[in-house]
């Protein structure tokens, strides 16, 4: 038996794997969890549905806009035609929500490469663009993290001037040279392909079982996206590929990010191009916000996978019951699967492969 | 496998970087000095003044590093950028624009403003906080009290250097320490304070709450021997 964590570096958090090994070799694994357990969800039931938007930044805090995007949908599917978005505003979230997964990618393809043991040189290569995702983000929202950028119905604020100018520049200039130069640098890579290929496969039948989701999913060879199976808000417009890997192993799920951050990109593209004038929240600004009773459920696709909120009112001012289906959470059960037969240092890369981040984990 | 190809790419692909690093110092004619140092030829020790560090903008045209030699350097702060809130005065008649009316503390998700209301000596209220807590640490700089402000009173402030040597007294903030005047504030966001809405809404607000504090002056008959102007604490 070894117990990995909760302390170690390569868990991406407080996070625990009980180990057991037969020399090197891994013949059984047991995550363990809630070193980070916050009661997200019981404090969900507390707050008014408003004061809850900050707390979901902080469930996965590298994607706090796609975070939002999902809390706001499902108050909106209850709350009806009191909070259609205006046109304006879904282009807005649907940028948002684009430059998230690239950031989020950016940053899990970076900190893969860190655990197989390239030590930060490529990760701080990924990180640039999110750098310059980052500053658009606090410039529109006011936090480069925690934007608690959306409200039932739109957004918190409009965008600056010079902000849709300056995204313009990133998304048409760079950030396709960006993700060229990390797939030239890193996909033909001989040690990474060495360290990859072949490792951590999840097939499609089991990552189906598991309820696994996003690029964990995808590169299993099932192409099953959300924006595309359920489209939610304006995704039906825009032209992209749901990208799927052959073999569900870690080398599959490191390239599925890679050419996901590409349609990203071209949704972006045409995303920037076609952002109307207009306003960004059908009424005016209020903090009371009427929900009726009801019960909903939505889900956006995450960088990280399926995320769903799932929010049963009973018409008083906070939610009866709050349940958020975290996709690395889930993702995780199918970790056992995917490390036996493996040795200790790749556990490190498939955890990594998996992009877990712990605040959602735990919640 | 051994090595091949890819490898040497990689390592080209570093070379390339290692250079570029150079290349923007030296177009910028900065080859020799230490970015973030002073004005000489050869400054690597001496820092710029507090207050004029130069302020790097970081956009699409950015190559090389991504580093900024905070303190001696800057990002820029964009106006929207929110760290802790404060109460604004308008500076022309010392009012203190809070009318504690308590929606701020409604709207707090951590719940961590508290406040009481301001009372004449007859024991009427008066639209003015007697006192204003918010504690600092327990703050998540959401923004949502300053958004939902009806007496654009409560504003998010831009100092984010606030590391302390104590946090048990001087993390809970009082009036005193929360309150800034409206000209640092129209300083700190002037697009926000020039834009058409907030300069309606402070006529209007400026004529509401004078009302509303004569009337509850001549109920309480004396002038403001409840509640003495609070002093700024930060100029």
């Amino acid at each position: 038996m070894i117990s990995m964590g909760p302390q170690h570096p390569s868990t991406h958090g407080v996070f625990r794997l009980n180990l057991r090994v037969d020399g090197e070799t891994i013949i059984g694994l047991k995550p363990v969890m809630g070193y980070m357990h916050r009661n997200h969800e019981k404090i969900g039931e507390r707050n008014t549905f408003l004061m809850n938007f900050p707390f979901t930044d902080r469930l996965d805090y590298l994607t706090s806009m796609g975070n939002n995007f999902g809390y706001a949908l499902a108050i909106e599917q209850l709350m009806g035609d009191d909070a259609r978005p205006p046109e304006r505003a879904e282009y807005i979230r649907v940028i948002m929500a684009e430059l998230t997964r690239i950031a989020s990618h950016m940053w899990s393809i970076g900190f893969l490469l860190n655990d197989l043991g390239a030590f930060f040189t490529p990760a701080l290569y990924a990180i640039e663009e999110r750098e310059l995702i980052l500053d658009l983000f606090e410039w529109a929202s006011g936090s480069r993290m925690m934007c608690n950028y959306f409200r039932f119905g739109g957004v918190a604020f409009d965008l600056p001037k010079g902000w849709i100018e300056r995204c313009r520049g990133i998304v048409n200039d760079r950030i396709d040279r960006k993700i060229d130069e990390l797939d030239r640098y890193l996909s033909g890579n001989e040690i990474v392909l060495d360290r990859c290929k072949g490792v951590g496969v999840l097939s499609a039948e089991q990552a189906i079982n598991y309820s696994a989701a996003g690029p964990v999913l995808r590169a299993s060879n099932v192409p099953y996206d959300i924006r595309r199976a359920a489209p939610y808000s304006i995704y039906d417009r825009f032209d992209f590929e749901v990208i799927t890997g052959a073999n569900g192993d870690l080398y599959d799920r490191y390239y599925v990010r890679l050419l996901e951050m590409r349609e990203s990109a071209k949704i972006l593209k045409q995303a920037v191009r076609d952002i109307p004038e207009g306003p960004i929240l059908p009424g005016k600004k209020t903090y009371q916000i009427k929900v009726p009773a009801g019960e909903a459920y939505s889900r956006v696709e995450n960088p990280k996978g399926e995320l769903g909120y799932y929010v049963l009112a009973d018409g008083s001012g906070t939610a009866y019951r709050y349940h958020v289906r975290s996709p690395s959470f889930i993702n995780l059960t199918a970790l056992e699967a995917m490390c036996l037969g493996h040795t200790v240092a790749d556990v490190v890369g498939i955890l990594g492969s998996i992009d877990i981040v712990l605040g959602e984990v735990d919640r | 496998m051994g090595m091949g190809t890819g490898v040497i790419r990689g390592h080209a692909i570093t070379l390339r970087r290692f250079l570029l690093t150079f290349w923007r110092d030296a177009r910028q004619g900065r080859g020799l000095k230490r970015r973030g140092g002073g004005h000489g030829l050869l400054d690597f020790f001496r820092k710029p003044e507090r207050g004029s560090e130069p302020t790097i903008t970081q956009d699409f045209r950015t190559d090389g590093l991504f580093t900024v030699e905070y303190p001696d350097e800057r990002l820029p702060v964009y106006e929207r950028f929110r760290v802790l809130p404060v109460l604004v005065y308008d500076t022309e008649d010392g009012n203190v624009r809070c009318t504690s009316c308590n929606i701020c503390a409604r709207v707090c998700p951590p719940q961590c403003i508290w406040m009481t209301q301001a009372r004449s000596p007859k024991g009427t209220v008066v639209p003015l906080p007697e006192d204003f807590y918010i504690d600092m640490d327990v703050c998540m700089n959401c923004g949502l009290c300053s958004e939902y402000c009806p007496f654009d009173a409560i504003k998010m402030d831009q100092n984010f250097e606030l590391s302390n040597y104590e946090r048990h007294q001087s993390h809970i903030y009082g009036l005193q320490d929360l309150l800034v005047s409206s000209e640092y504030y129209a300083k700190t966001h002037p697009e926000a304070w020039s834009s058409s809405e907030e300069a309606t809404e402070r006529g209007k607000v400026a004529k509401k709450k004078d009302q509303r504090l004569q009337k509850a002056l001549a109920a309480g008959r004396s002038t403001p021997a409840a509640k003495p102007a609070p002093q700024p604490a930060k100029a």
